[in-house]
């Protein structure tokens, strides 16, 4: 079984962040859960899915993006089940919409909102702070400060909400996300939570002119009462110290500054940890600020603990001193050195000459080191869709990529992208420079995007008469965020097969006119496919199907074919064109001394996943497959 | 309270990932506090990957504290006590984690990056790689898993189990054999080839 669903309260489990939440969401007796995939928060939905077995009334669903996925957890919430809606940190602008009402309407069943954050943008395209939403949206934010604590408070965080009547947001930055360490577990409910019933309450959920005033007031109205009780619940507290300079910190960042006060070797610092970081405790930070000389505040990015409490010290007529973001950088993240060198500043104590031997060597030579960045996986169909496109299309059309693992195509050799921000960007400013311009447009889009985002930007470029060629690159899986299944998703890992969404009847439905289908992995057909789309004008739809090859790889292993396949170049036809190893760039192909002295290309049929198209490309012939069957076992 | 830290430096899809969940999986079995971030690339392949391995080892006698004081999931820098990487260039990049006692295990075949392979960058010499390291620590073991793993398991499904040999032979980790190889026989198929892999790891240390 798997050990999240185990019901041992005080077992010991390794568990990651994320699954700790997860788990803290089943203590709490969660009956629907809703999120569209996104790093850093992915895995919560992969626990959550995993265990429907264990626990048969609990609903799960991957929702089409984060704007269904918050409307179908408040209205399960309207119904009086407990649930639970995750993200990522940009899920929250899809989001935010919904978000919006659901202070105005309150919750029945608790509601809780969890956000995956990613300062330093490890693998997104922004490092928003979400933590600002609440400003608006007024939904209390809880910070949990290590693995222990995401399980403690998620499962706190449904009854805060039912109390306060207001959804509740755990914050989460991905270094507590994909934190994996020991976990003790909570008991889970006695029995299965209760079928919802939906009531019918007119003045919450009516919105409509006065009553939209009205639920307004009693959104503020709930929120002054939580910042009123904070100081009672025992979500924030002090490390008490005789020092005269006091620390103020949440999350993550807690552990982070007991650590680099270690490593100062400073014990009497008084530290202020904020469990609850929106509303702030005005009596609590006061009380604290007007103990000590002076104050820092530890937090990444633009400050948002900074902002409130100097409010509140105004408010109190409290002048302690405060240093926060002129120490420390609003940008990128905040890790245990940075925090550990803004506190040696700011308490006058120097780091210990002893830990910066091994970051002075590292100034010395870094810069002789190659860089290195993400490839496509071997054997990705993108890879091979990139290859195509470029040589039908060259470097003179716009590139309007978009996102998912197919953004790797802004990278070398490719560079098949002309910008990347949000999901959508591709086909949705693509057909405007179509519009205004007059350069060809080929816009990608993989097939999860499309269906999040990227449907309404279609069927408005073909309302509208765009010029545009859009490319679906069809892998069958959510790849990009840990292969969640698709709308497109056919078969299983285990071979199942699965009812999957005509994606060529829906583009057609949209009224686009051009709509073809092509494979991936056979670059020359599809190089022909692409060249003749550019010939047409108007919106053409080419969909590019070929399955994600970590997927195919792992289902492979799950159910082996009954036949081998093995590559290879032969030396003496290959002419060293390159085309292979640097067009193509597949990491399975390397560069090795030959035998006579020069270089040669060999393909590591240990990373090759036998997808021919290093084959179907060579000019001269050179790379062979041979396929060997298995004996059949006696 | 003994202290032990440990950083797995590699790049997407080389089971860097699964290296630190083995080493942490031990601890648990062994009732020692673990926990640790990973620097996770994209689902992709390729790009470096890191984990961290941070251990608590409660002194004899002394009681598993009921609110222990939360500890980070990053190492801090010079902080290591033992790098684990599975290519030369990344075990350089883990630099600002060691220091003079820091005991290095590093996988000797190269990754060649886009960059170089476009012939954009150069790879250096990988004995220029050691130097670099050998500034700071002299604790360095070089070793070539991938070709042990290659020459004895015909593939590299075994590289990881080898590198859990090598760095319990030279780590000086808080966990012993029994749990690490226990818990390699829980997590990982083909229990009998990875025993024979992790001895092999444990042999390669004093060759
Ligand atoms: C608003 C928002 N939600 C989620 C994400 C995370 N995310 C990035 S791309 C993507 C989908 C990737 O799937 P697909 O488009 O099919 O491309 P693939 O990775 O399979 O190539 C997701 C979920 C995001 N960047 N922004
Ligand atoms: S995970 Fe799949 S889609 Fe992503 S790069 Fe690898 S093979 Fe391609
Ligand atoms: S067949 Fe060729 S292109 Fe495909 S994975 Fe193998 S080496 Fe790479």
């Amino acid at each position: 079984m798997n050990p999240l669903a185990s019901p041992g309260a005080g077992t010991r489990i390794l568990a990651m962040g994320n699954e700790a939440v997860a788990r803290g969401a089943l203590e709490a007796g969660l009956g629907y859960f809703s999120t569209y995939p996104g790093t850093p928060a992915s895995e919560v939905g992969t626990v959550l899915q995993g265990v429907r077995d264990a626990f048969p009334s609990l609903y799960a669903e991957i929702s089409t993006n984060e704007h269904v996925a918050a409307l179908g957890a408040l209205g399960a919430s309207w119904a009086g089940v407990r649930s639970m809606v995750t993200m990522k940190h940009v899920g929250m602008n899809v989001a935010a919409e919904p978000l919006h009402f659901a202070g105005y309407t309150g919750v029945k069943g608790g509601l809780v909102v969890v956000v995956g954050a990613d300062p330093g943008a490890t693998s997104s395209t922004g490092e928003q702070d979400d933590r600002w939403y609440s400003l608006h949206t007024h939904l209390p934010i809880l910070e949990p400060s290590d693995i222990q604590e995401a399980k403690e408070m998620t499962c706190r965080a449904f009854g805060l909400s039912e109390t306060y009547d207001l959804p509740v947001v755990v914050n989460a930055p991905s270094k507590l996300c994909h934190n994996i360490g020991s976990l003790t577990l909570g008991a889970l409910p006695a029995g299965p939570p209760a079928r919802g019933r939906f009531e019918p309450d007119p003045v919450r959920y009516l919105n409509l002119f006065h009553l939209a005033v009205e639920n307004h007031g009693r959104c503020l109205a709930n929120l002054e009462r939580l910042r009123a009780d904070v100081g009672r619940l025992g979500l924030n507290r002090v490390r008490p110290g005789p020092g005269r300079v006091g620390v103020i910190t949440s999350g993550l960042h807690y552990a982070y500054v007991l650590e680099a006060l270690e490593v100062l070797g400073l014990d009497d610092v008084p530290v202020f940890k904020v469990g609850l970081s929106y509303p702030l405790d005005p009596h609590g930070v006061a009380a604290f600020l007007g103990s000590v000389a002076r104050a820092v505040v530890v937090e990444e990015l633009e400050g948002f603990l900074e902002f409130q409490l100097k409010r509140y010290a105004y408010d109190a007529g409290v002048r302690t001193p405060v240093v926060g973001k002129d120490l420390f950088p609003a940008t990128g993240e905040l890790g245990i050195d940075e925090v550990t060198d803004g506190l040696a500043e700011a308490l006058g104590r120097p780091v210990p000459a002893a830990r910066r031997a091994g970051a002075d060597a590292w100034n010395t030579v870094a810069g002789e080191l190659p860089p290195r960045q993400g490839a496509f996986c071997p054997g990705c169909p993108h890879r091979a869709t990139n290859y195509a496109l470029l040589r039908a299309a060259g470097r003179k059309v716009v590139y309007a990529g978009d996102i998912g693992c197919y953004t790797l195509s802004v990278l070398p050799p490719f560079r098949v992208s002309d910008w990347v921000t949000c999901m959508n960007c591709g086909t949705g400013s693509g057909q405007a420079i179509a519009q205004v311009t007059d350069q060809s447009v080929v816009a990608l889009v993989g097939d999860s995007t499309f269906f999040h985002s990227g449907v309404p930007s279609l069927l408005n470029a073909v309302q509208n008469g765009a010029d545009l060629l859009l490319l679906i690159l069809d892998n069958r899986w959510v790849a990009m965020t840990g292969h969640q299944p698709s709308p497109t998703t056919d078969r299983l890992l285990d071979g199942t097969r699965r009812r999957a969404v005509d994606l060529v009847g829906v583009v057609k439905s949209l009224g686009v006119g051009w709509v073809r289908r092509a494979g991936a992995f056979d670059v020359v057909g599809l190089e022909n496919r692409i060249r003749d789309a550019l010939a047409q004008r108007g919106v053409r739809v080419l969909v590019v199907e070929g399955e994600c090859a970590l997927q195919s790889e792992r289902r492979r292993a799950a159910v082996p074919p009954d036949a081998e396949t093995h590559v290879a170049i032969d030396p003496e036809r290959c002419q060293r064109c390159h085309r292979c190893y640097r067009d193509l760039a597949c990491p399975a192909i390397r560069e090795e001394p030959g035998p006579r002295g020069d270089d040669v290309y060999v393909i590591d049929e240990a990373l090759c996943q036998r997808c021919g198209v290093c084959e179907a490309l060579c000019p001269n012939t050179a790379i062979t497959r041979a396929r060997i069957r298995r004996r059949a076992a006696p | 309270m003994r202290r032990c830290d440990v950083l797995i430096a590699g790049i997407g899809g080389q089971g860097t990932i699964t290296l630190g969940t083995l080493l942490k999986l031990a601890a648990l079995r062994a009732g020692i506090e673990v926990t640790g971030a990973e620097r996770r690339g994209g689902a992709q392949r390729e790009g470096p990957v890191t984990s961290n391995v941070r251990y608590r080892v409660p002194e004899t006698g002394q009681e598993r504290a009921a609110d222990p004081a939360p500890f980070s999931g990053l190492i801090p820098q010079g902080g290591a006590h033992l790098v684990i990487a599975l290519e030369p260039l990344e075990a350089v990049r883990c630099l600002p984690w060691m220091n003079p006692n820091t005991v290095v295990v590093a996988e000797t075949a190269v990754r060649v990056p886009t960059a170089v392979r476009l012939g954009a960058a150069a790879y250096p010499p990988v004995d220029r790689l050691w130097a670099m390291i050998r500034q700071v620590t002299p604790h360095l073991h070089p070793v070539g898993l991938e070709s042990l793993s290659k020459e004895r398991f015909g593939g590299l499904r075994q590289v990881n189990v080898i590198a859990l040999g090598l760095a319990a032979a030279v780590g000086d980790l808080p966990v012993d054999d029994d749990a690490l190889l226990e818990t390699v026989r829980e997590r990982l198929p083909g229990f009998d080839a990875n025993r024979d892999a992790f001895a092999l790891g444990r042999a390669a240390a004093t060759r």
